[in-house]
This record gives structure tokens, C-alpha cells and sequence, in this order.
């Protein structure tokens, strides 16, 4: 689906409790800004922006001071009806680190409260002031009256230099200025631009020099002529609600405009995040590298995938250049995650561009809060991409300080996401900033992991998973075959069988074989999990397990806990005693060398060649609990 | 939608915009009954119910509205015919 700004895609939808969650931040925590925060990286209503304003009265007449949000008093002057907008600024401003109060200064009233030493723009102790005039208040709206000349723009840029120098000179906040909507203006038609006077023309001068303008008086622009060209213009204007309201511009975009000023705030306070974590497959390219290989992923140009995840890399290449650091974080082999950095040829994010790299098998939280120590930035400052819904939703429960975007199933929108969230704000730039990543990449560093990763289960418990077994069948063969043949990570024995071989399985009743599905709240994650098992050649009683796969998108969710309970209970009816397993050794399946230890089989032997044995007396067996129900059929 | 259950609707959004609970309107109530039901709140009014409903009133029909039974006459009006 097309992605739309005023729709915040970015944000997750706020779940069931979330009002509840709302009502219960008490006055006494000490960090109750932290929750207002989480609560407004959500997908806000009016109702639940309100809500959150309401939050924030009630904290702060109680005495909290909404730490740790940074206090910011904004000061407004507002040609027209500012209220709607108003409503949305305090949740928006959670979401960027901003504990905000704001102080209309007037109604309608633009030079006049500037102009009086007594107004509030100067007794209020305010950090900034906002000027709300569009092109109507400015006089640019209709043609100037010879169309060849353009002194209306230098009237209207005079009448901002005027507010700015007053403001400078009477010891006043800085103030933040707006660059104007161009709305719809057809004069001359495609010849408007070439003239002047046109609407058109006067919009774009203006917007040019305004900015030159501000930064000479140390102010900041808020750049609504890009908010509302990315809007359109079309659903920016509103004339009824102009003519009806005086509102400068759509109710439905209040929420955005509120959202691109609190950036802005966000910036001035230094809440903008510094890093940008990478999951790697599906998301910088497409496929599983430690399945796929080197020559299986997809990357570059020629495909359309391939271009997406280019353009998401393009992205990450052009934060990084101007100081944004990058790290990887990554359910990977390390050796074979890092190998597309070093000598795949389409590649544009290498080696040196990587400031961490974590690729392990450990949850995400963790190694996020390695690469924020590594790098001693603070968690909220880590933006993680990640494709993986069932990752993000990790990543959100144990830390809501890290900001972490929806992002749509279509990876052409991936790089559309990190360019519309808006998490890198920043009001100065200078070639230092540029060079701090460059810096600090010198050498790829992997940041040491906390000891003791932390308990998953009531995450996993979350999740709503249904697994389900059943024998191999003529419906599942084909992704059974392609299983078999393509997972090299988590794979025991990394033998593979053709369609014809794995079709006579299924008809050989001695041979125990399960196909493994896999549900969650996020979805069908479909068959993700093969077993075959075969009558041991030399030992009566024994179940040979001749492979075990499955794949990595569901590593840590103790599926394999739940599939060995499944194989013993099979085994047992076969009447088997105990069950054999074999490790048998790839550059690729590392992953697994203590796969059988870890379910509580017993090595029984090794081989030269690195092979183990292992085995599991079923006498003695007892299942342990696993996070996720059994579906039966 | 019939005429009570709009009038239900109204009264919901007027008590979120109002920070009011239980606001039960009548076909008979009008601004004045409020003390905060001023011109800013009035336009937060029509907004949330143009988002809620999926329809934006006209330009003269914001300005007739004395009555909370005008309001819902309006509503009434922009309600796909069945």
C-alpha cells in the first residue's frame, strides 16, 4: 500500500491498552516522561494526542517534571487559527525527547506582541518563538501589481527582517520561521515561473532567501514549503476549511506540521538520534546470506528488488557521510555476514562504513545496548531497520527508548521510511560532524555483549504462537525439497534429497518424518522446520534422526524445544527407547555445533572430521514448557 | 445512522473536546450550555466530526448551526442515501 506522511506509517499502531497504560503513569515515577514518550511513538487520534496533553498537565501539577524530556517553552504568533495544531504539539514533542509548553501569544497579532517589551514573546522566559504566517499574511498571494517586478518579496522578506532584528535587538527568544506552501496558481501556466510577479515566482524567492535571512539572526527554519510539497499541495489547502475556519491549512495535516516542528525542537534540545542500526537480510539485501550465499542475494541494479534494498543502502551511505554512524545488528554468522561488505561487487555500504558489527545469534536488545555502549551514545539515539515484524516487536518491548519504524513488506518503501521518520534532525552542520563516523569506523569494532541474555519468554509468550507437525505429504513437498536443499545455517547434517527421494519417504512407514508450521500475531510464517528420522542401521530400538533444519527467521523462539517434545511422543509410539543425533560439521552451520546439548542429548562420540553423536535416553525424557500453543488436527 | 445515535456521537466528541464526561446532548442544547463551548472549540467540534463521519460540511452550512438539532440535521443530510 502506498505510504502517505500524514499517515505516520512509520509509528506501530497503538495496541488495546494503550489508554490504560495512559491513565496509569503516576505522579511519583520518577521517569514518567520516558513513558509519555513510548506512549507517543504510537499512531495518535486526536483523542490519544489529547489524552497525552492532558497526561502532562496532570504530571506537572502534581510536581513531576516529566524527566527525562527536556522542558521547552515555545512561544507562538499565529496569523490564523493555530489550535489544532496546538492540540498535537505536546504528544509529538514526547515522541522527540520535548516536555513542551507552549504560549499563544495573541490571535491574529503577528507585529504587535514583538513590538511591545511588556508581551509575553519577552517577560515568559520563552527558548523559542514560532512566527505562523503564510503567503496570505505576506501579501504574496496575488500577483504583485507589475507583473515583472518582484518588490512584494522584498516587502515581504523586509517585514520578517523587521520581526527578527526586533527580536535580536529587544533581547527576545530566537525565533523559527516559516518557508510558505505554494498553493495552487496558474496565471500564465507552465510560463508563471518565468515571470516575476507570479504567485508562483514570489513563493520561490521568497523561500530561497528567507532561509539565508534567518540564519544571519541565529533563527531556524521550519520548512513547510517541503512538508507541504510532500503532502501535495491538493490535500495541504483546504479553501472551505480557509473560508469556514481560518485555518491556513487541512486539520488533517495538523498532526504532521506538529510532527516537523517537534523534530525541529527535538533538534535544538539534542534528542536527534546518531546512529542507524542495519538488519541485514531483507533488508539491506534481499535473501538470507547464510543461505543464499554470495550468489543467491539479491542486490543491485537489474532487479527490482535488488534496487530497492540498493536505495535503502544509498540512504545509510548518505547518513553516514554526514556524520550518522551505522552499525549492523544481525542474526548472522559474523564470517559469512561480513563476507557482501568485503567482495560483493554490488554493494555500496563496505566494511569501513560499518562502525559495529554484530552479527551473532543473540536477541537484538542485547546486542543494541552492546552497539550503544560501544559507540557511548544513549539508546535513544539507535534507529533500528529491521524487516522482521516479530524482531521490531522485540526490540520495542524490552527497550522503548529505541526508535524503531514500521516498515511495510514491499522493501522498495524502506528507504522511503528512513528519509520520512525524520530521526536525524539537525539545526547545525559542520565538517567535524561529517567526520565523526569516518572516525570512529576505522576499525569495524563488535561491541561485547552484556552476560546473560535476558528472559524472552514473556515476550515469546506474546507473540501467540501455533505450532503445528504433520508427516510429509504430497502438499508440502515441494517447500520440503526446497528446505532440505537451501537452509545451510541451521542445518545438522546438510544432506540433501531430490523430490523423488523425499516422495519416497513419505510413503515408508519406518521412516519418521515432520513437516513444522509456524503461526504468530504478525501472521503465517508458513512450513519453517524439517525432521527425518530413520530406524538406527545397527541398533534396535533407536531412532536415528538423519536431519533436522530449520529456518533462521524463527531462531530463539524455542521452536526446537517444542519439536523435540513432538519427536519423542512419535518416537514412543514406534516404540523407540532412545533417539540418535548427528552434528556434522559445514562452514556454514556453526550455528548448531550444540544444538543436541542444549536439548539435553548426551555426546556419545566424535569423529576426525569434527562429526558428534549424541543421544537421548527416552525413559528418562521429560519435555520441558515451550512458549507457544500445539495446534492438533 | 439515526438521529439518537448521532446525537450520541456529537455528545462523545464534544466531551473529549470539552474534557467532560458524560455529556448527554439534546436536539434543544446549544452553545450556550457550555461554558468552554466557544468558536476554537466549535471548529475542534466540526473537525473531529468531518474525520469521524468521512465528510466535510460546506461552506455555509458551518455558519447556520445555533442548535445542536441544526447539527444534526446537517449530519442527517450528509448521510449516504440508502
Amino acid at each position: 500500500m502506498a505510504q502517505k506522511l500524514i499517515d505516520f506509517p512509520w509509528l506501530p499502531m497503538a495496541p488495546d491498552d494503550w489508554l490504560e497504560r495512559a491513565r496509569q503513569i503516576s505522579p511519583e515515577a520518577p521517569d514518567a516522561g520516558a513513558d509519555l514518550r513510548a506512549l507517543a511513538s504510537f499512531r495518535l487520534d486526536a483523542s490519544k494526542s489529547t489524552a497525552l496533553r492532558r497526561a502532562a498537565v496532570k504530571l506537572r501539577n502534581a510536581g513531576n517534571t516529566l524527566a527525562p524530556l527536556s522542558a521547552f517553552k515555545l512561544g507562538i504568533i499565529a496569523a490564523n487559527t493555530f489550535d489544532l495544531v496546538l492540540d498535537c504539539l505536546p504528544a509529538a514533542a514526547m515522541r522527540h525527547g520535548v516536555a513542551l509548553e507552549t504560549l499563544q501569544a495573541s490571535y491574529g497579532m503577528i507585529m504587535q506582541p514583538v513590538l511591545d517589551p511588556m508581551s509575553p514573546v519577552y517577560t515568559s522566559k520563552l527558548d523559542a518563538i514560532l512566527i505562523v504566517v503564510d503567503h496570505r499574511w505576506l501579501g504574496l498571494d496575488t500577483p504583485a501589481p507589475d507583473l515583472s517586478e518582484p518588490s512584494a518579496v522584498d516587502g515581504a522578506l523586509a517585514q520578517i527582517e523587521s520581526l527578527l532584528a526586533t527580536l535580536r535587538d529587544s533581547g527576545g527568544p530566537p525565533a523559527i520561521v516559516q518557508t510558505l506552501a505554494l498553493p495552487l496558481s496558474n496565471l500564465f501556466g507552465n510560463f508563471d515561473a518565468a515571470i516575476a510577479g507570479t504567485v508562483r515566482s514570489q513563493v520561490g524567492r521568497f523561500n530561497s532567501e528567507v532561509v539565508t535571512l534567518v540564519a544571519k539572526y541565529g533563527a531556524y527554519v521550519l520548512d513547510v514549503a517541503s512538508l507541504a510539497a510532500q503532502v501535495g499541495a491538493d490535500d495541504w489547502f483546504n479553501p472551505v476549511q480557509w473560508a469556514a475556519y481560518k485555518l491556513a491549512f487541512d486539520a488533517k495535516a495538523a498532526p504532521i506540521y506538529a510532527e516537523w516542528l517537534c523534530r525541529l525542537l527535538g533538534a535544538i534540545r539534542g534528542k536527534s538520534a546518531k546512529c542507524l542500526v542495519l538488519d541485514l537480510d531483507n533488508t539491506l539485501w534481499g535473501g538470507v546470506i547464510g543461505d543464499d550465499g554470495m550468489k543467491g542475494i539479491v542486490i543491485g541494479q537489474g532487479n527490482p528488488r535488488g534496487e530497492a534494498h540498493l536505495a535503502v543502502q544509498r540512504v545509510a551511505h548518505n547518513l553516514r557521510a554526514r556524520g550518522i554512524f551505522l552499525a549492523v545488528c544481525s542474526k548472522n554468522e559474523a564470517a559469512i555476514a561480513i563476507e557482501p561488505f568485503r567482495s560483493h561487487p554490488d554493494m555500496l555500504l563496505r566494511e569501513q562504513d560499518i562502525s559495529v558489527f554484530q552479527a551473532n545469534w543473540i536477541d537484538k536488545a542485547t546486542n543494541l545496548e552492546a552497539i550503544a555502549k560501544a559507540l557511548n551514545i544513549g539508546l535513544d539515539a539507535l534507529v533500528l531497520l529491521d524487516d522482521n515484524p516479530a524482531e521490531r516487536a522485540q526490540v520495542r518491548k524490552e527497550l522503548p527508548m529505541v526508535r524503531v519504524p514500521e516498515v511495510p513488506d514491499d522493501p522498495s518503501w524502506f528507504a522511503w521510511t528512513l528519509e520520512a521518520g525524520g530521526w536525524f534532525e539537525a539545526v547545525t552542520y559542520s565538517a567535524e560532524d561529517a567526520g565523526r563516523a569516518k572516525m570512529q569506523a576505522q576499525d569495524v569494532r563488535r561491541a561485547e555483549l552484556m552476560a546473560g541474555a535476558r528472559d524472552l519468554t514473556e515476550y515469546l509468550r506474546g507473540l501467540d504462537m501455533t505450532i503445528s507437525f504433520k508427516p510429509f505429504d504430497a502438499q508440502g513437498r515441494q517447500r520440503i525439497v526446497q528446505l532440505i536443499n537451501k537452509t545451510n545455517q541451521f542445518n545438522l547434517t546438510t544432506r540433501r534429497y531430490t523430490e523423488s527421494q523425499v516422495s519416497e519417504m513419505e510413503a515408508n512407514p519406518s521412516v519418521l518424518t515432520l513437516q513444522v508450521r509456524l503461526t504468530d500475531r504478525f501472521g503465517d510464517l508458513g512450513m519453517i522446520a524439517v525432521i527425518i528420522g530413520r530406524p538406527h542401521s545397527e541398533r534396535g530400538a533407536v531412532l536415528d534422526i538423519d536431519n533436522w533444519l530449520m529456518s533462521c527467521r524463527v531462531l530463539g523462539r524455542q521452536v526446537e524445544t517444542a519439536t523435540l517434545s513432538v519427536i519423542a511422543a512419535k518416537a514412543k509410539e514406534m516404540k523407540i527407547a532412545s533417539l540418535v543425533g548427528t552434528y556434522i560439521p559445514t562452514d556454514k552451520n556453526r550455528l548448531v555445533e550444540n544444538h543436541y546439548g542444549t536439548l539435553g542429548f548426551v555426546k556419545s562420540a566424535s569423529g576426525p572430521d569434527g562429526k558428534t553423536f549424541w543421544e537421548l535416553d527416552l525413559a528418562t525424557y521429560q519435555p520441558l514448557a515451550f512458549p507457544m500453543s500445539l495446534a492438533t488436527d | 445512522m439515526t438521529r439518537t445515535e448521532i446525537l450520541e456521537r456529537v455528545s462523545q466528541h464534544l466531551g473529549e473536546v470539552l474534557d467532560l464526561e458524560d455529556v448527554k446532548l439534546t436536539e434543544s442544547s446549544t452553545a450556550d450550555n457550555f461554558e468552554d463551548w466557544d468558536s476554537v472549540n466549535h471548529v475542534r467540534l466540526l473537525i473531529r466530526i468531518e474525520q469521524d463521519m468521512g465528510f466535510q460540511f460546506n461552506t455555509d452550512e458551518v455558519g447556520i448551526v445555533e442548535t445542536v438539532g441544526q447539527l444534526v440535521d446537517l449530519i442527517v443530510a450528509k448521510q449516504p442515501k440508502s
